[in-house]
């Protein structure tokens, strides 16, 4: 059971609409360069795929995985992927669970559960701007001494 | 581990630094677009009637100038208006649905929509296995989360019901018209 009591049972489809709209905000930013909304291989998301040139050559692979719910539920999911065949993750998410309140982070390397209860903002570009915001911070956070 | 943590894994020699000035804020994204894109940003968002002065706010743009859009918004179908004291708008689904179907009239051949509909069926098929019945409209959560975690139970749900929302669309995309009415069950692939 969730641990808010308020909407334990809130649930609803995919918001194709909104993962439209936000596809369309994230094609025109110069982060990404690829940019799929609900491509075959994950209907319900939009994938986007970091531009590598902000990124050490270690790094073969940066992306986002974003899906958004009519409850406004979503799950946000960064994923890192390296030539040693490594990899490191993390996930903003808000929707029912047993492990955290509806709001939570699962911190990286590996996206761990439990993770880290939060609050985000009610506005979905506020979400989406606290995520990118902060991996700008590790994007910055490469090339630090 | 915070977000400012790397692994070695990440570099594969010495590297010159991009140029990330050249990276706009992210919060630059989503407000610094025209005021018809932030109002429809915030519009898209909405699903309960809405004062025009409370999305005129969530826009950062003048009452008088969201007022204008969403009446131009209105007649495109985008919203929907309540009248009354204050006018309030929300989101039109319909026409939001309605675009889907045409974008996949446009953009799959017959055969190929025929066949996205059969993979959703199935899909949906063993979603009425896992659960025994035929919609998830009733299975509740709680219930559910009583077998499985509640978020495996939350996933699949919602899986579930974005799947029924699917089959709909790509149906009436088949149909050749975009009347949204029918139930996909009805239908024979």
């Amino acid at each position: 059971m969730s641990n808010d009591p308020g909407t334990p049972t809130g649930r609803g489809p995919v918001d194709a609409a909104l993962v439209d709209r936000i596809a369309a905000h994230l094609v025109r930013s110069e982060h990404f360069s690829d940019v799929h909304s609900r491509p075959p291989y994950a209907p319900s998301a939009v994938v986007a795929d970091y531009d590598l040139g902000y990124f050490p050559s270690g790094v073969e692979r940066a992306y986002l995985r974003i899906r958004w719910f009519e409850t406004d539920d979503f799950s946000i999911h960064y994923s890192e992927q390296y030539g040693t065949g490594g990899s490191w993750e993390c996930r903003w998410d808000r929707h029912p669970n047993d492990h955290n309140t509806r709001e939570h982070f699962h911190p990286p390397p590996d996206a761990a559960t439990p993770g880290v209860d939060e609050e985000y903002s009610s506005d979905w570009r506020s979400v989406l701007t606290t995520v990118l915001t902060r991996l700008d911070d590790r994007i910055a956070a490469f090339w630090e001494d | 581990m915070d977000l400012t943590d790397i692994p070695d894994d990440a570099y594969a020699g010495d590297e010159q630094a991009p140029d990330l000035d050249e990276l706009e804020p992210p919060g630059a994204l989503f407000t610094e677009g025209p005021v018809r894109e932030r109002l429809l940003d915030v519009i898209t968002g909405i699903r309960d009637p809405t004062k025009v002065a409370e999305i005129a706010e969530l826009a950062d743009c003048d009452t008088e100038t969201a007022r204008d859009y969403l009446e131009w918004f209105d007649e495109m179908g985008l919203v929907r208006r309540h009248g009354g004291r204050p006018v309030q708008y929300e989101r039109n689904d319909t026409y939001f649905e309605w675009r889907r179907v045409e974008r996949i009239r446009q953009e799959y051949t017959d055969e190929e929509i025929v066949d996205a509909l059969s993979d959703t069926f199935e899909q949906i098929e063993a979603y009425r296995e896992q659960f025994d019945t035929d919609s998830p409209n009733s299975v509740s959560l709680v219930e559910a989360s009583q077998e499985i975690p509640t978020e495996e139970a939350w996933e699949a749900l919602s899986e579930w019901e974005t799947l029924e929302r699917r089959a709909r669309v790509l149906d009436a995309a088949r149909r050749d018209h975009p009347s949204l009415g029918d139930k996909p069950d009805l239908v024979d692939v």
